[in-house]
């Protein structure tokens, strides 16, 4: 695909990309900050966007939709292992003398925690958590199954109700919304 | 599950979020807690306009360091010819040995030029540009 359709990809779905992207990148960033480099989350989708525009990530215009291409580059900037977080440790940081300047940071200060991690989680369990085939769903989900066929294979249900997940998922959105916007409060 | 594992494991339930959830009920979220998604939008598109032109200014850079390089190549080859060479190489030319299109852009420049006229410099500034026209 060359880089003028996947522009006219991009602006066509525009405000599906910056919705699913910006509203990931708010559940997998700490409250304390973001990566480093970066002064809003906004920049994060825009270097996901260079990112594919530069060539260095190819994909195949049949298969996959722009919209995943940037959501899965998305997916990798932020990952704790080989992403932007991973690299918060290797900053310069120069020669500091540790009487007078303040210690370096912590690798780790403003990646997600896992106190944040597990908040976020019990935010959404609580609305799911009297549907045993939901709970079941994102336990192998949790476990890192992704496809539908394997999910059904691990939770012993026939793919066809892995595939109904997602109607299941837009009914309970306004209450997982409600649950977020308590957690931020918080 | 270990420190990191919580991390991923909810990475991958935020992923499913993300990515099944509506389009209008992610958006109301992410009004309620501040983000103004219009605005974020029309940046997003603003972004993707200036990157398309900077990758495009990028793209005409290289092809014209790429076509300065092999002009410089097919001029250097040429260089060595005799004169005789040269004339040998047009005749052939203009008689089609090298192919049509050759042959035609050839004969465009001798119909704006008398041979009488044709120097040696400009022989060879010819066929180079022919042969690096034709790499």
């Amino acid at each position: 695909m060359d880089r003028e359709a996947i522009c006219r990809a991009i602006d066509k779905n525009a405000d599906e990309i910056y919705v699913r992207l910006r509203s990931y990148i708010s559940r997998m960033t700490s409250a304390r900050g973001l990566p480093a480099g970066f002064g809003e989350a906004d920049e994060i989708i825009h270097e996901a966007i260079r990112r594919v525009l530069s060539g260095t990530r190819s994909f195949d215009p049949t298969k996959q939709s722009i919209v995943m291409i940037l959501y899965g580059t998305v997916r990798s900037l932020l990952s704790k292992k080989k992403g932007l977080y991973s690299r918060e440790g290797k900053k310069p940081l120069g020669k500091i003398a540790a009487d007078v300047e303040p210690a370096p940071q912590e690798q780790d200060e403003l990646s997600l925690s896992e106190e944040e991690a597990l908040l976020r989680w019990a935010a959404v369990e609580s609305v799911v958590g009297d549907d045993k085939e939901l709970l079941d769903y994102f336990a192998a989900v949790r476990l890192g199954y992704e496809r539908p066929a394997e999910i059904a294979e691990a939770i012993g249900f026939p793919v066809e109700r892995v595939y109904e997940i997602p109607r299941k998922l837009e009914r309970l959105a306004p209450r997982i919304r409600e649950r977020f916007a308590e957690l931020d409060k918080k | 599950m270990a420190d990191n594992e919580q991390i991923d494991a909810w990475e991958r339930v935020a992923a499913v979020l993300a990515r099944e959830l509506p389009v209008a009920e992610l958006r109301a979220e992410l009004e309620q807690t501040g983000v103004r998604v219009d605005q974020g939008v029309e940046r997003l598109r603003a972004f993707v306009r200036r990157a398309y032109q900077q990758a495009a200014r990028e793209e005409s850079a290289r092809e014209m360091q790429q076509a300065a390089q092999v002009r410089e190549r097919a001029a250097q080859e040429v260089s060595s010819w005799s004169v005789a060479q040269l004339r040998e190489w047009l005749q052939k030319a203009t008689a089609g040995a090298f192919g049509s299109e050759v042959a035609e852009l050839t004969l465009a420049y001798y119909r704006n030029k008398q041979a009488k006229d044709f120097t040696e410099t400009e022989a060879r500034s010819l066929i180079a540009d022919i042969l690096a026209a034709k790499k």
